[in-house]
């Protein structure tokens, strides 16, 4: 009874938690009062409410402040990558892959705001901060029933920490090979009613070429400075009302080479610059106990300029600007109907304006230029009904509506049911959706150089007529006026796992996910010109399915009272497939080429799936912590998972992954051949970690000055043919002061 | 133990020797070969770097399946010698950069004739007997794109063009279709397979069109020289 008394407990302070994560009530300062612990933490990116991690009905992974320090990292990339399955996926940036899908199908958020501004379908997280970071949360599996498209194969929200009382602040420096360097300076202040914090972050590194001898880099020089400025104002009990404005700037600078002949090539220069901007206003008030109202504004731009040009005659190569303008508002009410019963309803309006070399079209009938605007909005439910302290039931959907796509509605039921003290079972069936990406919309592209063309859906119609109408097409493929409207790429998907905690030291989870995928967008030709090339438009063709198998393990072990040593990692199966090469595979009609050219037919077995894909996965993380005698020591009886960050530890962080594929050379269009793979390999990093504390007269904040030493990559694994962007070995030191 | 030796060896030897001659006696003469031909010059010449224009010769070279060796090179320049070659039945099949030829119809005096079959080289065990195209009498070949526009496609019996026949063509790179098994009769009418493994000399396993000559022809064929439709190969 008593813990069903805590879970009403939870749902009255849930609702006075907007979904961004910020802990309003004085509740969560005291931390021993309330059982959160980090290994229990609150989390709200499930149920965009606040909820205990261990009572969410999705598949949820929280890696919390202490596991970023003791393993060194500094950026959202490094940290994500300790997650079992969670894997690099380089392309325009370094993305990440989650279930087996590439980085455009994951959504980014922070503090429930998403970032924008993606390249290629990658949003670079390295573009992102770990300085000011409580915890980072991991949804997988899709969460479009609360937050629409991109939340696909998951959500990653960055919750970002509220100041200490008083004053606080952290000044820190990082310096590392290839004159990698992090900067921060953190400064906050926290009284009754109002809390400030401001942030400071400059990243740099000079980049890294592994073939010297060849001109063009491996990884381009960057210059990356960001700033976050985020105030809180308790107006009035369980009230609110907060800003947050982030800002950040990243010059590019890089080189490559073209090459013309056996033994010549031009060399490239490459400078890029991009810039983002983003304010967050909120404003959550109570109306009653019951009710909890959160207004929600968010503007983002996001600029990027690349100019890529000639190194001897600074001749232009290729020049692009893009602009992007994204304002949202949103309105969300929070229902505590009795203590079984709470209700969510939301409805919001996004407004997109897109600029730049490939968007602005000369092509409009009245001859103007003009900037793709389009406007969207939603309404998402959700109902959480929790009969018993050992069952719940979550419902939820949203709709999506958006002037240059079909409408969307994505579902989600999911359930928890704890079989007894040690082993919860937790199942969801839900639907996912990506909504085309601009350019699938309102790309305007004529390439000048080789002379082809490519049309965003919306753009398709009048392209074709003024290609027509100058009659510079030979050939069309379907019928201009016949052209259908684009869909959203949709998922169907579901998740089954178990969490069996036999001890306060031992946690597995393991966990099932089936996504299947429907309406991939792909380019396909729809005319050709008379110039022989082709008129490309974007179409909704393609069907993957993405299913494995996930086991994670936490363990610790303490040694005396003062040394523990403590173990996180797991195992992930992953099968990436596409729906058709798999039908054409079981029907012998797919081929390729031995090392000797030779034809061979091709049977399942000889499937690997999607590009950069690799079957198994095995990433962990050893921490060894050791506490000063005269300071506190583990608590061993009650939750020794928990973590904290301890003034010695040691941490070695290793990530192996099974070959995966990353060309084709036999016209198959998938690895098969030894030589069309990346072979398996182990990472391994390191990092010591030393804090002295030096208590503070005042009482308060302790006085604490951290060093680090790390080594990352240790065994200098590379791959410079087929995977540049991996470096080798790296040192780096880091000496943090905080007050 | 060291005493059982002799006698196993003995009657190993004396089985190895019986099955020899029983091979001998009955399969040899319908076993069948799988030939290769490496390095078969089609019209190769230089390219000019300025307009990338070919300059060569522009004609076959004319390859006989039979004696597995060249009847006439592409560097052949005397008419005289040319045209006595074509005109003869001494040859079964013909290259020219991408195109191939078979001796028969618009190509030739011979029987030649040939079709494409969708299957992996090694899965061809009997040759059809229908479907077969001479040179000049195929209607479907679909156009060809060019830098220069789209052309009808030639009526070859082995369409010319990206995707319509052996090779596909990208990113400067001619490359065989696997799983497409070319079933061909030779100018006497014989029935063969055969597979193209290169467009590029000396075979390599990942060509580079930028430093790897183009227009050399490696390929393996198998000919059933008696008249049957049996291609099954040792």
């Amino acid at each position: 009874m008593g813990r069903f008394l805590s879970i009403g407990i939870v749902l009255v302070f849930a609702i006075t938690v907007p979904t961004n994560g910020e802990v309003v009530s004085q509740q969560a300062q005291d931390r021993d009062t309330v059982a959160y612990t980090a290994k229990n933490p609150l989390v709200v990116s499930a149920t965009r409410s606040a909820k205990r991690l261990e009572d969410v009905s999705v598949p949820t992974t929280v890696l919390d402040a202490a596991m970023i320090t003791e393993t060194g990292q500094r950026r959202l990339d490094g940290v994500l990558t300790q997650i079992p399955g969670v894997t690099f996926f380089q392309d325009h940036g370094q993305g990440i892959q989650m279930q087996g899908f590439s980085p455009e199908y994951t959504l980014i958020l922070i503090d429930g705001e998403p970032v924008i501004g993606r390249m290629a379908g990658t949003l670079d997280v390295s573009r992102i901060t770990l300085h000011g970071v409580k915890h980072i949360e991991v949804v997988e599996g899709p969460s479009s029933s609360l937050y629409g498209s991109e939340a696909l194969a998951g959500v990653v929200n960055i919750i970002t920490k509220t100041p200490e009382a008083g004053f606080s602040g952290q000044l820190s420096t990082q310096w590392g090979t290839h004159a990698a360097q992090d900067h921060t300076f953190r400064l906050g202040w926290s009284a009754e009613e109002l809390d400030v914090q401001w942030v400071v972050n400059q990243y740099a590194s000079d980049g890294f070429d592994h073939t010297p001898n060849e001109f063009g880099v491996s990884a381009p020089a960057f210059d990356d400075l960001s700033t976050s400025l985020t105030t809180t104002w308790r107006f009035a009990p369980r009230s609110r009302f907060k800003v947050q404005a982030r800002a950040s700037s990243r010059d590019l600078q890089s080189s490559f080479s073209v090459r013309q002949s056996a033994s010549s090539s031009i060399p490239y220069l490459d400078e890029s610059s991009r810039q983002d901007f983003s304010v967050a206003p909120s404003l959550e008030w109570a109306i009653g106990s019951r009710v909890i109202g959160i207004s929600r504004g968010y503007w983002a731009t996001y600029q990027t300029d690349q100019h890529q040009f000639e190194q001897q005659t600074q001749q232009t190569f290729y020049q692009d600007q893009f602009d992007q303008d994204f304002l949202k508002l949103e309105q969300q009410l929070n229902v505590l109907w009795s203590n079984q019963h709470l209700s969510m309803a939301g409805v919001g309006l996004n407004r997109e304006t897109l600029g730049g070399d490939r968007y602005e079209s000369t092509l409009q009938v009245d001859g103007t230029t003009g900037q793709p605007k389009a406007h969207q909005w939603f309404a998402f439910v959700q109902h959480e009904w929790i009969p018993s302290e050992r069952f719940e039931l979550n419902l939820s959907g949203r709709y999506d509506r958006h002037e240059d796509y079909d409408p969307q509605l994505s579902p989600r039921i999911s359930a928890r049911w704890q079989a007894n003290d040690a082993l919860t079972l937790r199942a969801s069936v839900g639907s996912g959706f990506k909504a085309p990406a601009f350019r699938q919309l309102y790309l305007d592209f004529n390439n000048s150089n080789v002379g082809y063309s490519v049309f965003g859906s919306t753009k398709m119609g009048e392209g074709l007529q003024s290609l027509l109408d100058q009659g510079v097409l030979s050939n069309l493929f379907l019928d201009p006026s016949n052209l259908g409207t684009i869909q959203s790429e949709t998922s169907n998907a579901f998740n089954l796992g178990a969490t069996y905690s036999p001890t306060g030291s031992l946690r597995l989870r393991g966990h099932l996910f089936y996504n299947d995928v429907s309406n991939l967008i792909e380019t396909q030709p729809v005319a050709q010109k008379s110039n022989g090339q082709f008129v490309y438009g974007y179409f909704n063709l393609d069907r993957i399915y993405t299913r494995g198998a996930r086991l994670d393990v936490d363990a610790s072990r303490t040694v005396g009272q003062r040394h523990r040593l403590s173990f996180r990692g797991g195992y992930q199966f992953l099968q990436a497939h596409d729906r058709e090469v798999v039908d054409d595979l079981r029907a012998g009609r797919v081929f390729g080429r031995d090392i000797n050219n030779r034809d061979v037919e091709l049977s399942m077995a000889d499937y690997s799936g999607l590009f950069g894909r690799s079957t198994h996965h095995v990433s962990g993380t050893m921490t060894y912590q050791m506490m000063d005698s005269q300071q506190r020591q583990w608590d061993t009886a009650t939750s020794s998972l928990q973590s904290a960050v301890a003034p010695t530890s040691v941490s070695i962080t290793s990530r192996w992954r099974s070959k995966y594929g990353y060309r084709d050379l036999d016209g198959n269009g998938f690895a098969n051949r030894e030589d069309e793979f990346v072979d398996a390999h182990l990472l391994l990093d390191a990092t010591v970690t030393k804090t002295f504390s030096l208590e503070n007269t005042r009482g308060a904040q302790p006085l604490q000055l951290t060093l680090q030493g790390h080594v990352r990559n240790l065994t200098a694994t590379t791959f410079p043919d087929t995977n540049p962007s991996l470096a080798g070995r790296q040192w780096a030191v880091s000496v943090s002061f905080e007050w | 133990m060291k005493r059982s030796t002799l006698p196993i060896f003995v009657l190993l030897a004396g089985s190895l020797l019986f099955t020899a001659c029983d091979t001998t006696s009955s399969d040899e003469s319908d076993d069948l070969f799988v030939l290769r031909a490496a390095d078969v010059e089609a019209d190769p010449g230089t390219r000019d770097p300025q307009t990338g224009q070919l300059n060569s010769n522009n004609a076959f070279t004319l390859y006989s399946l039979a004696d597995n060796e060249i009847v006439l090179s592409s560097s052949e320049t005397d008419p005289a010698q040319r045209e006595a070659d074509s005109a003869s039945t001494s040859w079964d099949i013909g290259f020219k950069g991408t195109t191939i030829i078979f001796n028969g119809g618009t190509s030739g005096p011979g029987e030649g004739a040939a079709q494409i079959l969708e299957a992996a080289f090694g899965s061809v065990t009997e040759a059809p007997t229908a479907g077969y195209l001479q040179d000049g009498q195929n209607s479907e070949c679909p156009g060809v794109v060019t830098p220069a526009g789209t052309f009808p496609g030639a009526p070859y019996a082995i369409c010319t063009g990206d995707e319509n026949g052996w090779y596909d063509y990208q990113t400067n790179l001619i490359t065989p279709i696997a799983g497409r098994t070319i079933v061909l009769k030779t100018a006497t009418g014989a029935y063969a397979k055969l597979r193209i493994l290169s467009y590029y000399k000396g075979a390599p396993s990942s060509p580079d069109p930028l430093s790897d000559e183009s227009r050399y022809y490696t390929f393996e064929y198998v000919l059933q020289d008696d008249g049957s439709t049996d291609l099954s190969a040792n």
